[in-house]
């Protein structure tokens, strides 16, 4: 079984302070000097995968995908040392923050010629807060997709995935292939690779593929234009309290509140 | 111009979607301005016996239990809309109606934005504005199209007031769709009682409090009282609370009587899920962190003592 996870590596916004925020005339923000981190959406979907591999009595072939500036990633050998059997990076200089269908399209192109049984995809990504990438794929490759996915299971030939719907937990046993959009999961954390795995795979290349210099099959130019960014300031004027406002603060606040 | 909401689900899940697009509605539309509803529903509902928005024109029932499955969905929508012209489609905020949302637009070539706070519809073109960049920042987006389809941001749920005058119009378009995806399907309702959306007062806990010891310390603290505890995006990833408790954009919006925050900073994602509380009271012995700017009282204190004089106040009213 072929599992395909698409990932993003994001700036960490907890590192940014106030006045880090500030918008370029070309409604960019620099975030090049904060630390990068992976969508957290993302983060579940490449240690789902991995669940799924440790599981399996079956070969599973697992590929993790980004797309990204050419800067290099160490990170991205990492997933290596993770035995993931394939790590792929896109890169392009283009500004693709809210370009949503080249995104789609860029991980069409591969996986046309490298169809797979299970995509992986989380939900959003920051920055672009566009929620649209796995489910555009879903209509290009054309294969079934489920959102706001916490679980899969591999159950012989079929999957047995969790999602939720508002207060609604859905069990759904399919067959694949599938997209399976990734949404709050309590399998949060990517884990760590041991130091054994790391020599073991250094001599291991991640592929690198210069979007670029390739045509996409369909790059459709949007109607959407970016007019303006900025930063919403609510400020309210908040009372400073003291340890000795708590009494006249319970009796205005909390003693209703009492069982 | 012709626009439609639509919704999906059970009972309980329509009728949280049209509070929300109510909450939408008033804040964008002209209260004269009338939408139609296209409800898809898992279960049978008396649409006569539900309570619905007054600005509902037409109100098109479907239902049918596979409704759950979104292919499915897709599939009739996409029939419906084909024979029934409609230049704006409007979703409400979860991942399951984003799934419906985005593609639909690609099919009938509608454009798509996503988690809209507003719409306009000015001259040849919409101006629509969404938070991005993990809601720390707002962009606002010229549309030149005349068909959307958008889904809306996170919202508090907005009551409405009843309508006398709408069309109910029951429809009967599931025609037999052959689904060779989904072998088989369970859902389970979790306890709708005591949700944190609902609850008057919410103690929200972020990473400063440093551990699940002391989340249950705090649990211990407020135990007389009648509240809901939520957390912050690493409080609930590090296991210190379920899932179900996260507070924020990408979790629930609260909107309780009182909301105390303890430890933590106030990041925008979290300040989004707290914004429309009434009153908020924040606990951080950093005085530079955003949510003493948000806040209507600021103790910058270790949270211990605040919590132990709560103890001892508590310990005397109970006594008294």
């Amino acid at each position: 079984m072929k599992i395909f996870v698409s990932f993003k590596l994001i700036p960490d916004f907890d590192m940014f302070s106030e006045n880090d925020w500030i918008i370029s005339s070309h409604f960019q923000v620099d975030t090049s000097y904060i630390k990068k981190i992976i969508n957290p959406y993302d983060e579940s979907s490449l240690e789902i995968a991995l669940k799924l591999k440790d599981k399996s009595k079956e070969e599973m072939f697992l590929t993790a995908l980004t797309i990204g500036s050419k800067k290099n990633e160490m990170f991205l050998k990492s997933l290596l040392a993770l035995k993931y059997n394939k790590v792929i990076k896109m890169e392009t200089e283009k500004d693709f923050i809210f370009n949503s269908n080249f995104i789609s399209n860029s991980i069409a192109t591969y996986a046309k010629e490298n169809p797979q049984d299970i995509y992986l995809m989380g939900s959003q990504s920051p920055e672009g807060d566009n929620g649209k990438t796995p489910y555009l794929l879903a209509e290009i490759l054309k294969i079934p997709c489920i959102s706001n996915v916490s679980n899969v299971e591999k159950i012989d030939d079929t999957l047995e995935v969790t999602s939720y719907f508002y207060e609604n937990e859905i069990k759904l046993k399919i067959k694949p292939p599938v997209i399976l959009v990734i949404g709050n999961s309590p399998i949060s954390y990517l884990r760590i690779p041991t130091l054994k795995d790391k020599i073991s795979t250094n001599k291991e290349k991640v592929d690198v593929i210069d979007l670029d210099n390739i045509e996409l099959t369909k790059n459709e130019n949007s109607k959407s234009v970016l007019k303006q960014i900025f930063r919403e300031r609510f400020e309210k004027n908040p009372k400073i309290c003291e340890i000795e406002d708590i009494e006249e603060l319970f009796t205005n606040n909390f003693k209703e509140l009492l069982k | 111009m012709k626009r439609m909401f639509v919704v999906f689900g059970p009972k309980n899940v329509i009728l949280n979607q049209l509070k929300e697009l109510n909450s939408f509605f008033i804040k964008n539309f002209e209260n004269n301005k009338k939408v139609d509803l296209l409800i898809f529903s898992w279960e049978s509902i008396d649409i006569n016996e539900c309570k619905i928005p007054t600005w509902v024109e037409n109100i098109f029932y479907t239902y049918n239990k596979k409704f759950i499955i979104s292919e499915i969905y897709l599939d009739i929508l996409e029939n419906f809309l084909s024979d029934n012209n409609y230049e704006m489609l409007i979703f409400p905020s979860d991942y399951f109606s984003n799934n419906i949302c985005v593609r639909i637009s690609k099919r009938l070539n509608y454009e798509n934005i996503n988690f809209i706070n507003s719409i306009k519809f000015i001259g040849d073109k919409y101006l629509v504005s969404k938070n991005i960049y993990s809601t720390n920042l707002v962009g606002e987006f010229e549309i030149f199209s005349n068909k959307i389809c958008v889904s809306i941001e996170k919202n508090a749920k907005v009551e409405y007031l009843e309508s006398y005058n709408y069309n109910l119009i029951k429809l009967d378009l599931y025609n037999n769709y052959k689904n060779n995806f989904v072998l088989d399907f369970s859902i389970t309702q979790k306890e709708l009682k005591n949700r944190l959306e609902d609850s008057k007062f919410v103690i929200v806990v972020g990473k400063g409090i440093g551990s699940k010891e002391e989340v249950q310390k705090i649990e211990k603290t407020f135990e007389a009282f009648d509240y809901k505890l939520g957390g912050t995006r690493p409080v609930v990833m590090n296991g210190w609370i379920p899932l179900e408790n996260l507070v924020g954009v990408s979790g629930t919006i609260i909107s309780p009587n009182l909301c105390l925050i303890v430890g933590a900073s106030g990041q925008r994602a979290l300040l989004s899920g707290i914004i429309q509380s009434k009153k908020i009271i924040a606990i951080n012995i950093d005085k530079d962190v955003e949510i003493n700017k948000q806040a209507d009282y600021i103790f910058n204190l270790d949270y211990k003592i605040f919590m132990k004089k709560i103890e001892e106040i508590v310990a005397r009213r109970l006594n008294e």
